[in-house]
């Protein structure tokens, strides 16, 4: 019965074999554990209640907070309301990554509106960069 | 913003006419080419600098880094060699499989294991460093299947299946050890339940473990033996969906 993949709350769970992969790199064949199916889908549906926990949590602290959007902020308080404190520093550590990311993005958008060039103008080097590179792209890397 | 107007500029002293130096704003090519920001990182890596051929005259430097792996898939690479690793822990030193490119130690320095929790002699194996990721989207639509659940900033889902990821670690490896305790090789789920039972922080999950009988019935407890071994390694078949941050 556990293993119908296609039920109807399929996509409101997680993906088996994800989660099977990290068990696996959790508890990996050399520690002489193996973790059973029912175990493991007992451990799905915890995830998602965590999932579930967390984002009601979190969105009850935005909620207070006058807030339309949850923010990271608020998953970390309600991670800290709910007794999951240790986890703080990783996920910072995460959003802090992501927020790296999206700003080498933004620069980059910045650097092109300071470039000084109207819209035409940066417009027409488009065009130009698109033909040179569909050019490269028939010629082809041998 | 105003850097390039911060770039020293030695005063030109050579001609009475003021000449415009043009700091020559374009950003380095690489830096377009990719959004990660590890790529900008794996360009600086001063293995790079020190790597040049004594000998090779014209513009070596461009050399390594048109045959070096882009990052992505270095990574995939590493984390399915780290996960053979686990597999046959008797394997003496950590990986070094002939080297199709010279510049391997780089993606190591890229990439290190970022907890060692226990000293261990294979840096790939670091204990419990999870690679596999949740995706970001499933993560985020279960969050918002929630009615009462809104908006949600783009970080937010990464920053919870980052908490689901150490969640999960903190479950499997508290039910591993309630199996130990009873002798166990089998981790299933009467021993999760009482790993859960046993933690006030997870009185949340109550409602899930009660519907778990305390005995396992012996319907599952044999066959699953071998069976969910070889499932492990089936279904790691369809690699994980390759997770745009965006």
């Amino acid at each position: 019965m556990s293993d119908r993949e296609f039920n109807s709350n399929d996509d409101l769970s997680l993906p088996k074999a994800t989660v099977q992969k990290i068990i696996t790199e959790i508890l990996p064949p050399s520690s002489g554990q193996t973790f059973s199916k029912d175990a493991r889908d007992l451990l799905m549906e915890c995830c998602v209640e965590f999932i579930t926990l967390i984002s009601s949590e979190a969105n009850e602290i935005s909620e207070k907070e006058a807030k339309k959007t949850i923010a990271c902020e608020h998953v970390e308080k309600a991670l800290k309301e709910l007794g999951f404190a240790d986890y703080v520093p990783d996920i910072l550590a995460v959003a802090e990554d992501h927020k790296e990311q999206l700003k080498s993005r933004e620069k980059k958008q910045s650097k092109m509106e300071q470039s000084g060039l109207s819209e035409e103008e940066l417009l027409r080097q488009q065009q130009e960069l698109f033909r040179s590179a569909t050019e490269k792209y028939n010629q082809g890397p041998e | 913003m105003t850097e390039d107007n911060y770039r020293p500029i030695s005063p030109d002293l050579s001609s009475p006419f003021p000449s415009n130096p043009n700091p020559n704003p374009i950003p380095p090519p690489h830096a377009s080419s990719s959004p990660l920001t590890h790529r900008a990182s794996y360009d600086d890596s001063p293995f790079f600098n020190a790597y040049q051929r004594p000998g090779s005259g014209s513009g070596p430097s461009r050399v390594p880094q048109q045959y070096v792996p882009p990052f992505q898939p270095g990574f995939d690479d590493m984390a399915r060699r780290s996960s053979r690793l686990l597999q046959h822990d008797d394997a003496p030193a950590p990986l070094l499989e002939p080297q199709l490119y010279t510049e391997a130690p780089p993606v190591m320095a890229v990439a290190p294991p970022m907890e060692m929790e226990e000293p261990m002699p294979a840096p790939p194996a670091a204990p419990i460093e999870v690679k596999t990721k949740f995706p970001v989207a499933r993560i985020k639509r279960i969050m918002q299947a929630d009615e009462d659940v809104g908006k949600v900033a783009q970080v937010t889902p990464i920053a919870v299946s980052k908490a689901l990821e150490l969640f999960m670690i903190s479950l499997v490896t508290k039910a591993a050890q309630e199996a130990k305790d009873r002798n166990s090789k089998r981790v299933t789920a009467s021993h999760l339940k009482h790993a859960v039972a046993k933690d006030e922080v997870l009185d949340f999950l109550a409602d899930i473990i009660a519907k778990v009988p305390d005995q396992p019935a012996g319907r599952k407890h044999e066959d699953g033996e071998g069976s969910d071994q070889n499932e492990g390694r089936r279904k790691r078949g369809p690699r994980k969906p390759k997770e745009e941050s965006d």
